[in-house]
């Protein structure tokens, strides 16, 4: 095993790559959880992948705030196969005009992938969220580079089982729901000191 | 050879000097005046009064307003008969309009669709004649005199050209003059009336209204006010006085419409599209090689393109096998592309996605009509507003997937949780109907769930009752509940059957 080998492995902790690649970030509309993560918000032009097996439990409130300012200067959200529909009158009460709006429902997990890398390359979109997108970890590397390019926000919805296998992605969170709200745990956040928030949501 | 019966070709006759002299030879060119003469000119014109509705195509079953201007400055220009039932009429505001009726289909109006149809309609026209002119957002002129003898006459050449325009979904109003404007006069006044000389032409048209003509609002005004309000009492005044007192503009419509002044029409030539066709240097089923050459027609399209200041709104490239049937790749373009290999990039993603049967040994490339080129000026530095990027990302989802894979959507202020939202194209649009006790997930269906769920109530009830004049009633006690996981759904019972649903997640 060469040292090129040891040192590109994501388990070797390197100073060098501390946050995200850009450097920027979207801060979440959340303190609690914004002290949590490295650079104090979502890590902008880089992954983020978010595990639960429940819908309805808060995931979309969580990423509302973040995706209404990004909208808000006139990029596009796209969202490829979201499990059911983005209500247009809630949305627009969440601050994100539906109208910035684009959803796409490609059949295949190749055309998924395909569809979550142009939208993050393109640059016209500010964030991209995906479900059932269960990439090859090569194809997340492909997905983070694309995000980089284009400096979009990607959001990759994800199983709790996927929390066991490694991933690219600059950012891992798993949420769980509760009586008082909406567990998020850090599973990966580059640099951040990471940890458990409970967001009363 | 005769030579006698052509005079100007006579060669002892003509020196090469003499003939570029007119003084010692008038140019032979009165033939055709001549056969004029004996043949004068017999115009059909085909007007279409539900132009701007029906290149819309609107629904049948629902009331259609095709609404123009913006804001409080709306006004319906036209509705269909649905709408018309309930007294809606052209020329209403679209605010009085909406009092009329709950939640019309709301169409903008078009231009380019109609001129489109227009279009369409003279092309399929040609058949009968090879004079075809159009009056652009209102009609076609066929010149119908040397057609006559061939279709049988005036009436069964007219109930024709009506049949194959009503084949296309139009209903003209029709009329046959001498001149192309009584033509068009007569059709406005919607008589189907057939006149064959001009000598008769006074008489025909002076019982016509003066809101036949094109006139300015101030001069039909003017008219009316001197006591003129048809035709025949306009004709009767003075020709010196008329282009004294509202300039040379009336004189001339009304000379013209007699056969006392030429009115040369522009004669229809077709829409223009791109063809090429290009034959392999050998079969193949190789997506490069078939790139590559797809590459060289792309660059002469786009020559073609440039010289006619254009831009197209599809592609299609043929792929001609041996044996097989023709494979047919169909390329939409939203954003405007002028660059090779952008489209190339965009042609080999399609191609990606679809499987040759057989190797091909020929190709061509059919564009769509051509479009005005409408150009944009680029700011020096990027910017947020700059869409251009989002149509490029457009046109390369939509090269993979069909537009059921790739909408937008918007809200819509109903009622009806299933109705306040629509799909449109995306980035088009906006709406202002917000309501922040909706779910972020809407399920396509409301699900069935049993009563023995535990479900605690947060929120609620809501009573929606609403649809029930039209067939589509829905009487419904929504609540926010949270389940024993801890998710937060929106449920309702339906209030007929007693029945709960779920609706909603609130994601």
């Amino acid at each position: 095993m060469s040292l090129d080998d040891v040192l590109s492995d994501p388990r070797v902790f390197r100073p060098r790559r501390l946050g995200s690649p850009s450097g920027a970030v979207q801060a979440t509309g959340f303190a609690a959880l914004d002290a949590r993560l490295s650079g104090g918000g979502w890590p902008k032009g880089a992954l983020t992948e978010l595990l639960s097996d429940e819908t309805g439990i808060g995931e979309l409130r969580l990423v509302m705030p973040a995706l209404s300012a990004l909208a808000g200067q006139g990029r596009w959200v796209v969202w490829v196969s979201p499990p059911h529909l983005p209500y247009p009158p809630a949305l627009s009460a969440a601050g994100l005009e539906p109208s910035q709006c684009l959803i796409v429902q490609p059949r295949t997990r190749e055309d998924r992938v395909w569809a979550v890398e142009q939208g993050l390359r393109s640059g016209a979109c500010a964030a991209v969220l995906a479900w059932r997108c269960n990439a090859a970890s090569r194809h997340v590397r492909r997905l983070q580079l694309a995000a980089e390019a284009g400096d979009a926000l990607g959001l990759i919805f994800r199983p709790l089982s996927a929390a066991v296998q490694r991933s690219p992605a600059a950012l891992r969170l798993s949420l769980l729901a509760s009586p008082d709200g909406l567990v998020v745990d850090i599973l990966k956040s580059r640099g951040g000191p990471g940890g458990k928030v409970v967001l009363p949501l | 050879m005769n030579l006698s019966l052509f005079p100007e070709l006579d060669p002892p006759n003509v020196k090469p000097a003499q003939r570029s002299s007119p003084r010692l030879r008038p140019a032979p060119v009165l033939a055709s005046h001549s056969s004029t003469h004996r043949h004068p000119l017999l115009w059909l014109c085909l007007r279409f009064p539900h132009l701007t509705l029906q290149a819309l195509s609107p629904p049948s079953d629902e009331p259609a307003l095709v609404v123009e201007g913006e804001g409080s400055m709306a006004i319906v220009v036209a509705c269909n008969d649905v709408a018309v039932q309930v007294g809606i009429e052209a020329g209403m505001s679209l605010s009085s309009a909406l009092a009329c009726v709950d939640a019309p289909r709301l169409l903008r109006r078009d231009p380019a669709r109609e001129s489109d149809c227009l279009a369409a309609i003279a092309d399929a026209s040609v058949v009968f004649t090879d004079r075809v002119s159009l009056i652009p957002g209102e009609g076609v002129l066929l010149e119908i005199r040397g057609s006559l003898k061939l279709f049988g006459g005036i009436r069964p050449l007219c109930e024709q050209v009506i049949e194959r325009v009503q084949s296309l979904g139009h209903e003209p109003a029709w009329a046959v003059a001498p001149t192309p404007l009584a033509a068009l006069w007569l059709a406005r006044a919607g008589s189907s009336s057939v006149v064959e000389s001009k000598e008769a032409l006074p008489g025909a048209l002076g019982r016509l209204s003066l809101s036949c003509l094109s006139l300015s609002e101030r001069v039909l005004e003017n008219l009316q006010g001197i006591g003129v309000r048809q035709l025949d009492a306009l004709l009767r005044l003075p020709r010196d006085g008329l282009s004294r007192r509202w300039g040379p503009g009336l004189r001339k419509q009304m000379d013209q419409a007699l056969g006392q002044a030429p009115d040369p029409r522009p004669c229809w030539r077709g829409a223009l599209r791109f063809q090429a066709y290009r034959e392999l240097a050998m079969e193949t089923a190789n997506a490069e090689w078939l790139l590559r050459a797809a590459g060289a027609m792309i660059e002469s399209l786009l020559v073609f393109l440039r010289r006619h200041d254009s831009r197209i709104e599809q592609l299609t490239l043929i792929c001609h096998h041996h044996s097989h049937d023709d494979t047919r790749v169909v390329l939409g373009l939203l954003g405007i592309t002028r660059q090779v290999e952008a489209l190339v990039a965009l042609l080999s993603i399609r191609l990606e996605s679809i499987r040759l049967p057989a190797n091909v040994i020929a190709l061509s490339l059919v564009s769509s009509t051509l479009r005005r080129f409408e150009g944009q000026s680029c700011s020096l530095l990027p910017e947020a507003g700059d869409d251009s990027r989002q149509r490029d990302l457009l046109d390369r989802l939509g090269a993979r997937f069909g537009v059921g894979e790739l909408f937008g959507i918007a809200a819509r202020a109903r009622h009806a949780p299933e109705g306040s939202w629509r799909r449109i194209s995306p980035g088009q649009g906006k709406t202002d109907y917000q309501r922040c006790d909706r779910p972020l997930w809407l399920l396509s269906q409301p699900r069935p769930i049993d009563g023995k769920t535990r479900l605690h109530p947060v929120a609620g009830p809501e009573r929606i009752e609403t649809g029930w004049w039209e067939g589509r009633d829905i009487t419904r006690d929504y609540y926010r509940v949270r389940s024993d996981e801890g998710t937060q759904l929106w449920v309702f019972r339906d209030r007929r059957n007693r029945q709960w649903f779920l609706h909603g997640y609130f994601g």
